[in-house]
């Protein structure tokens, strides 16, 4: 296809092969004999080899000193949430049929912070909470055997605690549910939310779920003291925190994953 | 990797999983130069390089407890850093870049005898990476600075390796172009327009 005489613009077209040393041998020797008769393409070639040396000795570029505290601060937020690894339980997901992994978002580092902290607020409640469940079963579990002689004085104990649980339990929905938003919206907003089936059943599974408190909430003020009714209410608020902070797991993971391990390259 | 480096990596490792926040610091500070070169140079400004850079320590945080010391961990960590770099191109604009071989030609070679002045500076040169178009940056950061291959390059961004190729060759002339000032004419042979058969 060429003779001896090579054109410049055939050794135009062999430039990047000549400058990655990637020519066999015979063609390298007839462009570096162009090469060397010709000012146009040695100073081209030249240059070329330049810049390629001169960005494989490029030094590292320390990052600035403000990166490290910030990372240290979105480290220590993250400590401080309890769950931050929590993940999805496996009924949730089989109930969604998650394929692990499943590419659907990008993570936005500098949503972390924000996350973490709100994360962080969310399961400070959560612990309250728990421990208003406990005293609250362990009340129960006391009052069972003196059924027969409970006082009204226990009844309202039990009643005020519900309603304090009820409202804590409102106030830490009212969390997750922002920082389901919040994933939503950043899913969104990069093109890549979590798939719609699964967001579907989530939604679908927190109606039955708010259902339930609803039922066990209008049992329990038609007879305030049945146990039942009230251990009811409480597993259905349980089971309600439970699916948010699934949801919030689940998405987060799908962003860590995302982000972490996309094809290509495997981790050592 | 020595054993005496494994061993490093492993105590450091260790403490990390521990909780001890100034063992991560010391792996902050032992790595975070090269992955900050990474991801400065593959997104081309410094408040998306600090993000991933972020990102990226936190996801290793996050996964030290299951690095297993196969390789180096710094070499666990540069693996971790590209994919984010790839992970963040791929879901910008870059991809269609990347996959087309977008139609902007590299500058035509300059006609005429040796710029004296041409052996770039670090400085010039690294600003000349910046400017360049995502797809070019991406190729020529991976092959010309971090020394990839362009068959490794197109299977990472998932191009063609003439893509690939192309795509280095376009930056090195773009580059050429931005440190000799040169306001080149257009009859353009070096840039190499993407063959057929070139998308995968
Ligand atoms: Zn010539």
């Amino acid at each position: 296809m060429m003779g001896h005489e090579l054109s410049c613009s055939a050794v135009d077209d062999l430039l990047v092969d000549l400058v990655d040393d990637a020519l066999d041998r015979a063609l390298a020797a007839q462009v570096e004999q162009h090469v060397a008769s010709c000012p146009r393409c040695r100073s081209l070639v030249g240059d070329l080899r330049e810049i390629r040396q001169a960005a494989s000795t490029l030094p590292p570029v320390p990052p600035p000193p403000h990166v490290w505290p910030r990372l240290r601060a979105a480290l220590e937020a993250e400590r401080a949430d309890p769950f931050h690894s929590t993940r999805p339980t496996a009924r949730l997901r089989r109930a969604v049929g998650l394929a692990h992994g499943r590419p659907t978002s990008e993570s936005k580092g500098r949503l972390l912070p924000a996350w973490g902290r709100m994360a962080a607020a969310a399961a400070l409640l959560v612990v309250a909470i728990s421990a208003g469940l406990w005293s609250l079963w362990v009340s129960r579990e006391q009052a069972e055997p003196l059924r027969a002689t409970r006082t009204e004085a226990g009844d309202r104990r039990a009643q005020d605690l519900v309603a304090t649980v009820e409202s804590e339990i409102a106030l830490a929905a009212e969390h997750y549910e922002k920082a389901i938003a919040g994933l939503e919206e950043a899913a969104r907003a990069s093109g890549t939310e979590l798939d719609p089936d699964v967001m579907a059943t989530l939604k679908t599974n927190l109606a039955l779920v708010d259902q339930a408190i609803d039922d066990s909430r209008r049992a329990v003020r038609d007879q305030p003291d049945n146990l039942v009714a009230q251990a009811s209410l409480l597993d259905a608020f349980r089971r309600k925190v439970t699916l948010l902070q699934d949801t919030v797991a689940l998405m987060r993971e799908v962003r860590l994953d995302r982000s972490a391990m996309p094809a290509g390259l495997n981790e050592g | 990797m020595s054993d005496r480096d494994r061993g490093d990596d492993a105590s450091l490792v260790s403490r990390c999983v521990a909780g001890d926040i100034s063992a991560f610091e010391e792996l902050y500070h032992q790595h975070s130069g090269r992955l900050y070169s990474l991801t400065l140079r593959m997104l081309g400004n410094a408040a998306d390089a600090e993000d991933l850079l972020q990102e990226v320590f936190l996801t290793a945080y996050r996964k030290l407890a299951s690095f297993k010391g196969a390789s180096s961990l710094g070499t666990w960590l540069y693996r971790l850093a590209v994919n984010a770099c790839l992970d963040h191109l791929r879901s910008r604009s870059a991809r269609n870049d990347l996959r087309t071989d977008s139609l902007d030609r590299a500058e035509a070679p300059r006609i005429g005898a040796r710029d004296p002045a041409m052996v770039p500076t670090r400085f010039d040169l690294e600003r000349a990476i910046r400017q360049l178009p995502p797809a070019s940056r991406s190729c020529f950061v991976l092959h010309d600075v971090e020394g990839f291959e362009h068959h490794e390059i197109a299977s990472m961004l998932g191009i063609a390796v003439g893509t690939s190729k192309s795509q280095v060759h376009k930056a090195r002339m773009k580059i050429r172009a931005k440190l000799v000032g040169a306001s080149a004419p257009t009859t353009d042979r070096a840039g190499r327009a993407s063959q057929p058969g070139e998308t995968p």
